[in-house]
């Protein structure tokens, strides 16, 4: 029954008692003052009391009862003859006693109406609520004669005020309990239900009250709040990781919102007998349960038990109580949706710290809103300068005009978009990879990740894949070669043979001979140049005079023969490299120097170091044929030659370059044009001087 | 348009075998052949520049390029050969070691007549004579 309907019920019926007792009172009046000084024992008079559901009392002028009704008997439990006198004072109950006597006593002596509520304690143990009034009556003389009274059995309407401050107080405190619940937090809520459930508990004096929490997958439930009043045992501390599954009909119905409401264990459904037995073997009499739904699933329950009595559980009461478990899931739903939120943004704060990107959001006209502040040195302008201003007050227009085409494809594909800008920063340019994403309707998140080093290593990787495919053309195509010339040659000996002509015979096959041989060589030089991309050996520091020494030592029989000079200067530094290596680098220089001498003059060779910037280059020079200056990178190549008649298959540049590369150096070669020398100069990094 | 049976062929190619197994195949033409062997581009320019200023009837009536040459390579020969007005008439035949598409595209691009792998064929080469328009006493 709602509380207003039962209010209404209730108040009524007050009412009616009310104007009852009144109507009585006023009969009573009446009747004395139309048998002014007429004893109430009268026979008509008599009629009337005996048979009113009023209890009715008479006494004498000091207060000393002379008469009562058969209705007062049946309210206050004693016996006509028991009452009279000041006997019926031993009918009220012990704890009204007092008051009412010494109130009585002082009203009389005041010789005024007077009226009380108090109660009757019957032999039988009962009480019986009255509300009693008296009022004097006089003589002719104004003289008081006696006093004549009423008691109305109030019980009923007591009980229900009762019921109802009762509820009014637990709604009291629940509303108290709710405030608690308003702000709590992870740390405090624990203890707010814990506090809860006994404050609850106390209050509508129940046996034990508790909360089960459901977990580890939705498989199993575990008692974490548990209150149990004076000589109640606990459970709580057996009543952990229960299997649901062991409570069919309980679950069921809790997940369905339904109360669980037992006045008596015992008449329990079939279908939930195996939850009558278990709480049956913990004495359990009544049982009050409310779901805790949390987004459509159960999430728990507040529970409570009666284990001495049976109880019945009020509409009333129980609907205040299921507030309580309402409380209690805001409080876990709002704990739960905070806890969900700080995770999530503790990851989304750890992406963020994790990832190599700056973040930058920005609204739909373009403004930065905010950003991230690591990587802070990577900014154009300073993180102050940018906030608050549109994209292309702060980037070069370029950059700007494409961001600005991206973010208008962003919001009206909802895709994301990248793309690729260059912006100088601190005097050099980075490279920079921008993925823009709409968040929201308004807002567009943009990652941006300086992407300079990849594309440069992109770049080198572009270069070498390229350098691989010349390489690889031009073995393929230089190994060829040879090939061309056997089978040219084996294909005019076997006409030759057939027409029976000789005179070709040993001087072709002398030729196919030497292709094979030039064939083998090469392909024990390409062995070699890729031999000469790996460093072998671990760098050590090596004075470079003394390995132009070892390597001048090693051609001193062609230097003689070409009547060469060579000239080193004395400031070569030591540098960190493979050594045999670059032994090879400027043994390969000096023969190079050697073999494209001028023929009518004595080759002159130099070999020396210069600063370039921070670098020391070291360079070998020569007053040989030179070449043509478009010509100085060509050179470099695989098996190329200038001139078709020296000897060799022209693979020590390609080596020497390869060497110095895989170094991480760089060689060049310069030269005013034919007949005017060559130099070749290369540097590697960390040089010691 | 009928042609003299003489014909001056310049040969433009470093490897000395290779240019023997040209040399040989054409000898197998009935016509008089006049073979030119220069063995690099620089050498080979210079020729054709000296001849097309003094001597145009001294400039041959075909050329056979190799593309991998030392210093200026046979791409560039060809270019400056078919820039220059006196010269871009004669027919230039590429004859490389190189079979690659790539580098026929880029040949022919460039100017070249007609572009034929190494070795020479002389079946082939006659052909390609015929096409130049002249007549092959076979």
């Amino acid at each position: 029954m709602p509380q207003n309907t039962q209010d209404k019920n209730n108040t009524e019926r007050i009412r009616y008692l009310e104007s009852r007792v009144a109507e009585l009172e006023k009969e009573i009046l009446e009747k004395n003052r139309n048998y002014n000084k007429t004893d109430l024992g009268s026979l008509n008079f008599r009629l009337l009391t005996e048979n009113v559901a009023v209890g009715i009392f008479q006494t004498d002028e000091h207060g000393t009862t002379t008469y009562v009704n058969p209705y007062w008997c049946k309210i206050s439990g004693i016996s006509y003859e028991e009452a009279l006198g000041d006997g019926w004072l031993s009918a009220v109950h012990p704890d009204d006693r007092y008051i009412i006597a010494s109130n009585w006593k002082k009203k009389s002596k005041e010789e005024e109406q007077s009226s009380a509520e108090y109660r009757f304690l019957k032999p039988d143990g009962t009480i019986t609520w009255v509300t009693g009034q008296a009022i004097p009556y006089k003589n002719n003389n104004g003289e008081i004669t006696g006093y004549i009274g009423t008691i109305t059995d109030i019980t009923q309407q007591k009980r229900i005020e009762e019921a109802l401050n009762n509820n009014l107080e637990v709604e009291k405190l629940i509303s108290v309990i709710s405030s608690k619940f308003i702000n709590v937090d992870l740390k405090r809520i624990n203890n707010e239900i814990n506090r809860a459930i006994e404050v609850i508990g106390r209050h509508i004096n129940i046996d034990r009250s508790y909360v089960f929490l459901i977990s580890d997958c939705r498989k199993f439930m575990s008692n974490t709040h548990e209150w149990c009043n004076k000589g109640i045992e606990p459970q709580k501390y057996i009543l952990q990781r229960l299997p649901l599954t062991e409570f069919p009909w309980w679950i069921e119905k809790l997940s369905s919102l339904q109360t669980i409401h037992i006045d008596n264990v015992d008449y329990m459904p079939n279908e939930a007998s195996a939850e009558k037995e278990i709480l049956k073997a913990q004495n359990i009499k009544s049982v009050l349960v409310f779901p805790m739904i949390i987004d459509n699933e159960l999430n728990g329950f507040l529970g409570f038990d009666s284990v001495n009595n049976f109880k019945k559980w009020e509409e009333e009461e129980t609907l205040l109580l299921k507030l309580l478990a309402e409380i209690f899931v805001n409080a876990l739903k709002r704990i739960s949706t905070e806890q969900r939120i700080r995770k999530s943004e503790e990851r989304n704060k750890a992406i963020v710290e994790a990832l190599p990107d700056l973040f930058f959001r920005l609204d739909k006209k373009m403004v930065l809103l905010d950003c991230s502040k690591q990587y802070n040195e990577l900014f154009y302008i300073p993180y102050e300068a940018f906030l608050g201003k549109k994209l292309n007050k702060i980037l070069p227009p370029k950059v700007a005009k494409l961001a600005a085409e991206k973010i208008d494809k962003a919001f009206k594909t909802n895709k994301l978009q990248i793309f690729y800008y260059p912006l100088t920063i601190k005097g050099s340019e980075r490279w920079f990879e921008a993925r823009v994403l709409p968040a929201g309707k308004n807002e567009i998140l943009a990652l941006v990740r300086d992407i300079t080093s990849i594309r440069r290593q992109q770049k080198i990787l572009e270069q070498k894949n390229e350098e691989l495919e010349r390489y690889t053309y031009t073995v393929s195509h230089d190994l060829k070669s040879p090939l061309i010339t056997v089978k040219g040659f084996a294909t005019f000996l076997i006409e030759d043979i057939k027409n029976n002509k000789f005179d070709n015979l040993q001087k072709d096959l002398s030729r196919i001979i030497q292709a094979a041989d030039k064939m083998s060589t090469m392909l024990e030089e390409i062995l070699e140049i890729s031999k000469a991309g790996q460093i072998v050996k671990a760098h050590e520091s090596i004075p470079l005079k003394q390995i132009v020494d070892e390597v001048l030592n090693l051609l001193s029989i062609v230097i003689k023969q070409k009547n060469a000079t060579i000239k080193v200067s004395g400031n070569l530094p030591s540098i960190i490299a493979d050594k045999n290596r670059i032994k090879d680098v400027f043994q390969n220089l000096i023969e190079n120097a050697l073999k494209y001498s001028k023929e009518d003059t004595n080759p002159v060779i130099n070999i020396g170091c210069k600063k370039q910037r921070d670098k020391t280059v070291v360079f070998v020079k020569d007053n040989g044929i030179g070449m043509k200056p478009e010509l100085t990178e060509k050179i470099f190549g695989l098996f190329t030659k200038l001139q078709s008649n020296t000897k060799g298959t022209g693979i020590g540049l390609a080596i020497s370059k390869r060497i110095i590369e895989a170094h991480n150096g760089k060689i060049w070669a310069e030269s005013a044009g034919p007949g005017k020398g060559s130099a070749f100069y290369f540097y590697i990094p960390n040089v010691k001087n | 348009m009928k042609k003299e049976n003489t014909i001056n062929i310049l040969l433009i190619e470093d490897d000395h075998d290779h240019a023997e197994l040209a040399k040989r195949a054409l000898q197998n033409l009935d016509n008089k052949i006049n073979i030119t062997h220069l063995k690099n581009g620089e050498r080979a320019i210079e020729y054709l520049q000296l001849n097309s200023n003094k001597a145009p009837n001294n400039l041959p009536d075909l050329i056979l390029l190799d593309l991998r040459l030392p210093g200026i390579d046979g791409k560039d020969i060809l270019i400056k050969i078919k820039k220059q007005k006196n010269l871009k008439a004669i027919p230039v035949i590429i004859l490389t070691t190189s079979g690659f598409s790539h580098d026929k595209e880029i040949a022919l691009l460039n100017g070249a007549d007609s572009y034929i792998v190494k070795p020479l064929n002389i079946n082939n080469f006659k052909i390609e004579l015929e096409k130049f328009g002249y007549n092959l006493n076979t």
